[in-house]
């Protein structure tokens, strides 16, 4: 697709020695436009958090392998070694999970900002540390010049997790992407959180890949949905068609299985069995096994493949099925 | 009604430095009603995984009371406190870290029986496959390790000890938070079955509405240590009666009604519970507050449709109070 700011050409990861080697991503494709906000859903072991690592250039070359290609506007990604090529040349930044842990706990969080503006941006002291309060200001923290002074510690969840976004934001990355940045933090301080990067992407035309497993926080603030499952896309589209009339029957199931305040009570639909195991080759879909759907055509590998209204699906049966999606 | 447990105007506190002490809970009162499913609800400080742990006896409560069934639990006798342990028993959020990773899994579930004394060997036994029986572990599962199960395997495994002693009453801190969607929803169907078979009163500490909406019959939320409002749970998700409910209700994506209205963005953070604000504890980050928020304290007052809330401004906001309701015949 042209006028693409991030696309991503059939990606595959490998983890271990050859031989014993297993797959955790088949050959991930898809594009993030400018200011698109792209949500990469899935459960634990799908390949989401892979797929982000593997992007930003943060799996060790000597326990993976990665293939295939991704550009940031039609820059290669990665230099011949797999590694992040500078950030003059590919401007993008990443968020992590835990905002403690991506934070150093005895430097000043004002040191970590200047120590990166000065790095990579040339900035003297004194213009990094303004630029740094800058930044705090931007994402919110009130009296951000006293805040430069703080350790991680001292500082709430939230006020952590914005320290890392402000982090992430030093640079002015052209592409972000977060990984499940708001599942350690409270409800209204979520509302915040999302409402910021939002906000910058719809201001300042940056492109967001945020991972997450809630399709709430989907449905919320992205644009377009990659459901993924076993290292695979199965479904992709934008956000309100693939929630009211998912194609998938895993995106179906993932749905369903939300606890709707509107139906109380009752059963929740579940979807039996597990993922399966990374490294488990068998023929055909890798859902069938789970899937209330199967029938023979399904022993047959299935494709992604493009339906209308722009959206894909690996589902051999997906024009036969009429599947529930949110608020059904 | 039946009121199993009575939290009588209970305060948690916990030392911290010099002669200064941070209340995690203050002054919560609560009855929890025998068969029902309570929902407690709050964000992190709010002392909700506190005022579980006092209504376990788990840590002394400071002021005010916890009773079972009429008899105050820091007053029991030894023998009478080991029936109460028996009969109130809880499930924690992690299910990794809950279980002793070099013991086998009948061997944790066991572990209750043995530290109650109950019964021979064998009969324990006995008992320890029926609950995980009943908890759908299959039997070849049942002398592995924690690490040789998956997450959802582990709760499973958490839920039966708990069960193993048969209680009468189940208190659930966050426990399908650290599960994926799929598996939560398997958890909760088994909650909700084991309810029924169990004849359990179940306390659901979770800071879900959406999980707490489906599972419970009444709601009570906790802010920065006190409760704040208390309804039936449909009456709360529909008509919330106090400005921090509403504005966790509005926070929460919702899949089912992506963007519906304007989303109320509160200010700030929650503050930290060693130096709360005064008069009404959320009065800083509340859209509704006048001058008095800040220096008188709200009592929780019944409200319409038989809940309480704990707001000044309760009547202006959200419709007058029901007047001829009593403090003590509602909560």
């Amino acid at each position: 697709m042209s006028g693409a700011l991030l696309s991503v050409d059939r990606l595959d990861v490998f983890f271990g020695a050859y031989g014993t080697q297993v797959q955790a991503l088949h050959g991930v494709s898809f594009d993030v436009a400018p200011g698109e906000v792209v949500g990469l859903v899935g459960e634990s072991g799908s390949g989401k958090t892979v797929t982000s690592l593997a992007l930003m250039g943060l799996l060790d070359p000597r326990t993976a392998r990665v293939q295939g290609e991704a550009r940031l506007h039609g820059e290669p990604l990665w230099d011949a070694t797999g590694r992040l090529r500078p950030h003059a040349e590919v401007p993008m930044a990443m968020v992590f999970q835990e905002p403690m842990t991506a934070l150093d706990p005895v430097f000043r969080i004002g040191h970590q900002l200047v120590e990166t503006l000065r790095r990579r941006q040339g900035l003297n002291r004194r213009q990094a540390t303004a630029r740094a309060a800058e930044l705090l200001d931007q994402v919110g923290i009130p009296d951000p010049r006293a805040r430069l002074r703080a350790y991680p510690h001292e500082l709430s969840g939230g006020m952590r997790q914005r320290v890392v976004i402000a982090l992430a934001l030093a640079c002015s990355p052209r592409l972000l992407i977060a990984d499940e940045p708001t599942t350690a933090v409270d409800a209204t301080i979520q509302a915040q959180l999302l409402e910021l990067i939002t906000g910058l992407a719809r201001d300042e035309g940056m492109g967001v890949v945020f991972v997450t497993h809630d399709l709430g926080v989907v449905a919320q603030m992205c644009h377009r949905m990659i459901t993924m499952y076993a290292g695979r896309v199965i479904e992709s589209g934008a956000v309100g068609e693939v929630l009211a009339r998912p194609l998938h029957p895993y995106t179906s199931g993932l749905l369903a299985a939300l606890p709707d305040p509107r139906h109380r009570g009752g059963r929740l639909p579940t979807i039996p069995g597990a993922v399966p195991a990374p490294g488990r080759t068998a023929e055909g879909c890798v859902f069938a096994e789970r899937c209330a759907h199967t029938r023979p055509a399904c022993g047959a590998t299935p494709e992604l493949r493009p339906v209308t209204g722009g959206r894909e699906v690996r589902c051999a049966r997906a024009e036969d099925l009429q599947l529930a999606g949110s608020g059904s | 009604m039946n009121v199993l447990m009575r939290l009588d105007d209970v305060s948690v506190r916990f030392p911290v430095g010099r002669r200064r002490s941070v209340s995690a809970v203050d002054g919560v009162s609560l009855d929890i009603v025998a068969g029902q499913t309570l929902g407690l609800i709050g964000e992190s400080g709010s002392g909700k995984s506190t005022l579980a742990r006092a209504m376990l006896g788990l840590v002394p409560a400071a002021a005010g009371s916890v009773s079972w069934q009429g008899e105050e639990v820091a007053r029991m006798s030894r023998q009478r406190r080991r029936d109460f342990t028996a009969e109130v028993q809880m499930v924690f959020q992690d299910p990794h870290s809950a279980l002793d990773p070099r013991r086998r899994v009948h061997q944790s579930v066991r572990e209750p029986l043995d530290v109650l004394g109950r019964g021979a060997r064998a009969e324990r036994d006995d008992l320890v496959r029926a609950a995980l029986a009943d908890v759908g572990l299959p039997a070849h599962l049942h002398d592995r390790y924690p690490h040789q199960l998956s997450g959802g395997q582990k709760q499973r495994v958490n839920i039966a000890r708990a069960l193993v002693t048969r209680p009468r009453m189940l208190v659930c801190d966050e426990s399908v938070a650290a599960l994926d969607v799929a598996l939560q929803a398997e958890i909760l169907n088994l909650l909700g079955d084991l309810k029924d078979e169990y004849d359990l009163t179940v306390v659901f500490i979770s800071h879900d509405l959406g999980v707490v909406g489906h599972i419970a019959d009444r709601v009570a939320v906790m802010y920065l240590g006190r409760l704040v409002e208390t309804a039936a749970a449909d009456v709360l998700l529909d008509a919330p009666r106090h400005p921090y409910t509403e504005a966790l209700l509005s926070a929460r994506p919702d899949v089912h009604a992506p963007g519906a209205g304007d989303r109320i963005i509160l200010r700030g953070d929650v503050p930290s519970p060693l130096a709360p604000p005064s008069g009404c504890r959320f009065h800083p980050r509340c859209l509704h507050a006048t001058a008095a928020c800040a220096t008188e304290t709200p009592v929780l007052l019944p409200v319409a449709d038989g809940g309480t809330s704990a707001c000044l401004r309760v009547a202006e906001l959200y419709g007058p109070r029901p007047a001829d309701a009593t403090r003590s015949g509602t909560r």
